[in-house]
């Protein structure tokens, strides 16, 4: 989404991430983004970031000369 | 490459009794959370089974870590071992039972019917995951804790 002129601003020096995370430190955002989505969307992010993984480990491989560690 | 959605069609397809575990669970009931697998829960009885190894077979199933590639047969099947597969989908563990011997008729009651990818699947309700990591309490079950109990203070509040 376009951020609009009537938003208002950033102020440098305010942290955006006030209230945004739990006691615990667990990031209330990326939960709160995740619940609105479709379980189907959520099922498709997850593995959107799977392949990622898969793919980052098939690179490392090749780099490190085929070792499987 | 990894194909979830064909992976939990082909098993739907087949009408294998299952409950979507795990982190899979976890992520399709809103947890930000990443894992490397799809663990489901089935139901040990013979029939089911048949259905379980014919949507194996479809998926080209073979045991994880073995470099036979061996598939697996009805007697692995009817186990409630954890079997832990590779599919041509990606890695599938296909669950016996869960925790201290847990079955699928102890938890089906704990499962919401969530449509996932245009199929309608049984996935383990958030409160009952969390529960059984708190019993398991290993420590990578209890790393997964506080975010799956902010999920579900989060869900509660909407």
């Amino acid at each position: 989404m376009k951020p609009s002129t009537n938003d208002p601003p950033l102020v440098l020096g305010q942290s955006s991430a006030e209230g945004a995370t739990d006691d615990q430190g667990v990031d209330l955002t990326l939960i709160r983004q995740t619940l609105l989505m479709t379980p189907t969307e959520r099922l498709r992010a997850l593995q959107s970031y799977m392949n990622t993984f898969a793919t980052a480990r098939v690179v490392r491989r090749a780099a490190d000369g085929g070792s499987t560690k | 490459m990894f194909e979830l959605d064909r992976l939990l069609r082909t098993l739907v397809a087949h009408h294998v009794e299952l409950i979507v575990v795990g982190g899979v669970a976890a992520a399709l009931q809103g947890a930000p959370i990443v894992t490397q697998d799809v663990d489901v829960l089935y139901r040990l009885d013979g029939a089911n089974v048949d259905r379980l190894m014919r949507a194996l077979t479809e998926l080209g199933a073979v045991a994880r870590g073995d470099p036979r590639r061996l598939p697996f047969d009805e007697s692995h099947l009817r186990s409630t071992g954890h079997k832990l597969a590779m599919t041509n989908a990606g890695p599938l563990d296909v669950l016996g039972s869960v925790n201290d011997g847990l079955l699928y008729e102890d938890l089906i009651g704990s499962a919401d019917v969530l449509e996932v990818a245009g199929v309608l699947v049984h996935v383990l309700s958030l409160e009952r995951l969390i529960s059984l990591k708190r019993e398991l309490g290993r420590p990578k079950d209890l790393a997964a804790l506080p975010v799956l109990e902010a999920t579900l203070s989060e869900r509660r509040k909407t």
